[in-house]
């Protein structure tokens, strides 16, 4: 028990030492700063200068000699520290204004990249993107009844596309192969490589309810961006004068970070003449 | 050129084998295309913005592709494949378009 507990910290030695000379270090920084009175606008800049000298040197060391990241510990702790500081012992106590604000922003996002950084991408130009969004829309709408458009346009656009869409893969004269022949009928002619591409974002809506609420299959309009990059395929096949496509393959790929993901869907193959 | 994903070319007679050509192109993806493609989402319409800057990733890959193929003195690429990798990242993303084949001629 005692030797595997002498052995763990000596394989952690580095680890601990990284944190711990870090954690000095950001203390004394944070001691001259407060010494020196070193203030901008009434705001100290130890709240941003010590948790990064903090966490830069113990990352440094911590690379040097231990060989992985030890995660920033001495950053926070220093964070939490001058927080206490200055929380509880306001020696000049902390004015809200605009350059507090800023800095005080500019500290938390030190301590904590990767939460801030979803909060402005995400939830910050989730909403400026909903709000442009709905005023659009709006604006869409009354132009719309201005200049009286009629609807019947729209009407019938959707529904040439229902007539097309629901089972369009059946009503073919030719079949879509996923092989390269068929053992009835001919193939005529190669005419080349044909792709299809859509690409599709989810339903749900952006920001903080993206956060709590669960993915679901049919949030994703899979069928929908299926169907349309097949029908996209079959169109670029028509236009370049094949009349089917074999070999036909189906890929789907997900890009997304953090403010967000799309589904790519791709279909690939080789338009043909066919008898 | 013939570009074709078949293994073969239909009642035509493959000459020689100039063997494997490739292409690949990198496509960045922003936080405004991100916010554009939003607005379209909202507005009712497909994130047109991506899918347009996919077509043209593909054309890159597949004029690079033709090039290093005719550098090879083939006329066609046969069993092609189109492949697209996601190379991630916190802000946006870079997608990869990758598209591999085997340069051929063949008797017209």
């Amino acid at each position: 028990m005692l030797a595997s507990m002498e052995n763990f910290l000596i394989e952690k030695k580095w680890a601990f030492g990284a944190i711990f000379i870090g954690v000095l270090l950001g203390f004394l920084s944070a001691v001259i700063c407060v010494k020196g009175n070193l203030a901008i606008f009434g705001f100290n800049i130890m709240f941003i200068v010590s948790p990064l000298i903090a966490g830069y040197v113990e990352a440094y060391i911590a690379r040097r000699k231990y060989g992985r990241s030890t995660g920033a510990i001495s950053a926070l702790l220093i964070f939490i520290l001058i927080n206490a500081y200055s929380w509880l012992f306001p020696k000049d106590p902390i004015v809200l204004n605009l350059f507090t604000m800023g800095g005080l922003a500019l500290m938390i996002q030190a301590a904590f990249p990767i939460l801030i950084n979803y909060i402005l991408f995400v939830v910050f130009i989730g909403t400026i993107t909903w709000v442009i969004g709905y005023l659009g829309n709006i604006l869409s709408n009354l132009t719309d009844k201005v200049v009286r458009r009629s609807p019947e346009e729209k009407v019938e656009e959707t529904g040439i596309e229902q007539t097309n869409r629901p089972d369009f893969l059946d009503t073919l004269e030719y079949p879509i192969l996923t092989i390269p022949h068929i053992s009835k009928g001919k193939i005529v002619k190669h005419l080349g490589m044909v792709v299809g591409e859509a690409v599709v974002g989810k339903k749900s809506p952006k920001g903080i309810s993206k956060i709590v609420s669960q993915d679901k299959l049919d949030d994703m309009e899979l069928k929908k961006a299926r169907e349309r990059a097949i029908q996209e395929l079959l169109e670029e096949a028509r236009k370049i004068g094949g009349n089917t496509v074999v070999e036909v393959l189906i890929d789907y790929n997900t890009i997304g970070g953090i403010s967000g993901s799309a589904t790519i869907v791709t279909a690939t193959g080789t338009a043909v003449v066919y008898e | 050129m013939l570009i074709v994903t078949t293994p073969t070319i239909e009642g035509k007679k493959i000459l020689e084998y100039h063997g494997l050509v490739t292409g690949e192109s990198l496509l960045g993806a922003n936080v405004y295309k991100d916010l554009f493609s939003g607005v379209r989402d909202v507005v009712g319409g497909r994130t047109s913005a991506y899918e347009e800057e996919l077509r043209k990733a593909r054309s890159v890959a597949l004029d690079s592709m033709e090039e290093k193929a005719a550098q090879k003195g083939a006329n066609a690429v046969i069993g092609v494949r189109l492949a697209y990798q996601n190379l991630g990242g916190t802000m946006g993303n870079t997608i990869m378009v990758t598209v591999f084949g085997t340069a051929v001629s063949f008797q017209d």
